[in-house]
């Protein structure tokens, strides 16, 4: 039996873990990520949540909780980002919770700018001790 | 090369026993033969039944209460019905596939092995198990040369790439002093730094580029970028450092055909560029997703200047705009310093965070009396000692220009 309100992946050496519950509208990337292949990895689970997105008109709420990602996974988050941008403005409930730890300057300011081209979905910065 | 062998070459023969006979005559000729460790058993057809294995009968029949119960009984009653038959010219890679997603013990027994029907013989698991640890030398020994091969390549790659970074000898020359690290994760990267030669009146650019990706493909994007910057310095060496790298981003994307929406690939590039003219005493900065660190020649703080937020050379369909650019003073910097992500992202430290910015200007701001190649030195002994335990994330490059 799959659950498909359901969607987890085990994090990896270099993948962070992903949690989408679609049912709750809830989403989370937590740990590193810098796989090889970028697109072998995301493409499967952004597509599912893409879809999701276009046929569902529930809040979301986006937690990242990343310590460590490469560039190519910049572009991955970017392009997230506009998405959640799309549908905030026209009037969707979009958070984003970006998580970074109190003496990781790098990760905030990676998150502060990702928040720069934000003006419709709700970014929030979130400090872990 | 590895080995190919069908399981006929680990066959061994085997005594062949109707289910009807009697365990009275059939288990003697275990006990008298130990080179019977499996005995088949066929049906009326000639058929393979069971299996009798040497062990656990020679343990069964041990107390001769059991044999004398036995003793009449057909071999049916005593046979092992669950075991493995396989075509003697089967490949062994399949039969050990077959072995392995079973839960079958291997410990004793064998497998019966099947020429049209009938039985040709037995693999014992012993010589089976032999035959594991050998292929298994074997792997490793392929997977050696595999990478020794790789490795072999990857080095010669790295001494093409070594070729098109900027010549140390005439950097150092151009300024007070100059410090390099230059640490591709894979030997071979996406980080280079770059000096274009000087124009009459002594003008020069010095740039450090971080190429999408690491290993190979970082590095042969990094070839791409080096090319288009030598011919730019060729035609247009009197473009600003901002509209340069504006310029260096088109000739990327366009090189990689990634000027169309359906462009398949979408690689690009952070970028540093400094433009040194001696004759007007100015340092002027542009950069993309790579910032300067300028180091004062006074006491004052050490700046952080942040370089234009997008990377350069991405799928679009826009030509690139001329970045924003700073000029500073040659006379008021002691140094200017310009780093990849790789230094700012590494995790380390007591608690795995990233090295980040904040660290970096602090660290200079501590070494600042010391010349460009000492910093370089000590940034290099830095980021090792940052990074500990953790594993290297990225190509890691830092340049430091002393003035």
């Amino acid at each position: 039996m799959t659950d498909m309100s359901r969607l987890i992946i085990a994090a990896g050496v270099r993948t962070p873990k992903v949690t989408f519950a679609f049912d709750k509208g809830e989403f989370c990337l937590e740990g590193e990520s810098y796989p090889e292949d970028v697109r072998a990895f995301y493409d499967a689970p952004m597509g599912q949540f893409y879809d999701w997105l276009a046929a569902s008109s529930a809040p979301v709420r986006f937690e990242f909780k990343l310590v460590y990602f490469n560039s190519s996974t910049a572009k991955v988050i970017m392009d997230l980002m506009e998405r959640l941008e799309e549908a905030a403005s026209g009037g969707r409930e979009c958070v984003i919770d970006w998580h970074y730890a109190e003496d990781d300057d790098n990760i905030k300011e990676l998150g502060e700018e990702f928040a720069e081209d934000l003006t419709s979905a709700r970014f929030q910065l979130v400090e872990m001790s | 090369m590895s080995l190919h062998l069908t399981a006929r070459s680990l066959m061994v023969p085997t005594e062949i026993v109707s289910d009807t006979d009697r365990c009275g005559t059939v288990v003697p000729r275990i006990r008298e033969d130990g080179s019977l460790k499996v005995v088949v058993v066929t049906g009326r057809e000639g058929t393979p039944v069971g299996i009798l294995e040497r062990i656990e009968i020679l343990t069964e029949m041990a107390n001769p209460l059991a044999f004398a119960v036995f003793q009449n009984r057909p071999v049916s009653s005593l046979m092992n019905e669950e075991f493995f038959t396989f075509p003697v010219d089967g490949d062994m890679a399949d039969l050990s596939a077959l072995i392995n997603d079973s839960a079958e013990s291997i410990d004793t027994g064998g497998v019966v092995l099947l020429e049209e029907g009938r039985c040709a013989g037995v693999l014992l698991y012993s010589d089976f198990l032999g035959y594991m640890v050998r292929q298994d030398a074997e792997r490793a020994r392929e997977l050696a040369e595999a990478h020794e091969v790789v490795m072999e390549s990857v080095n010669y790659a790295s001494r093409i790439q070594q070729g098109l970074l900027g010549n140390k000898d005439k950097m150092r020359a151009s300024f007070r002093d100059i410090g390099i690290v230059w640490e591709p994760r894979d030997v071979v990267g996406g980080d280079i730094f770059w000096q274009s030669p000087k124009r009459e009146d002594g003008m020069f650019w010095v740039a450090l580029i971080d190429c999408t990706g690491h290993g190979v493909p970082g590095a042969m994007v990094s070839m791409l970028v080096a090319s288009a910057l030598n011919r730019l310095w060729e035609t247009q060496r009197d473009l600003t450092p901002g509209a340069l790298l504006g310029k260096l981003g088109d000739l990327v994307r366009v090189a990689l055909n990634q000027d169309s929406e359906d462009a398949a690939s979408n690689d690009g590039f952070d970028a540093a560029i400094v433009r040194v003219e001696p004759t007007r005493g100015v340092v002027t900065y542009a950069g993309a997703r790579i910032g300067l660190f300028v180091v004062p020649r006074d006491h004052e703080a050490v700046v952080r200047l942040n370089g234009f937020k997008m990377a350069l050379g991405y799928k679009g369909t826009k030509p690139h705009t001329p970045l924003p650019e700073t000029e500073l003073q040659m006379q008021d910097i002691a140094a200017v310093v310009m780093a990849t992500d790789g230094v700012f992202d590494q995790p380390g430290g007591a608690n795995g965070r990233a090295y980040g910015p904040t660290r970096l200007s602090d660290f200079l701001g501590a070494h600042r009396v010391q010349g460009a190649s000492e910093i370089a030195a000590s940034l290099r002994q830095e980021l090792t000692q940052w990074r500990g335990e953790q594993s290297r994330r990225d190509d890691l490059s830092a340049l430091v220009l002393g003035f």
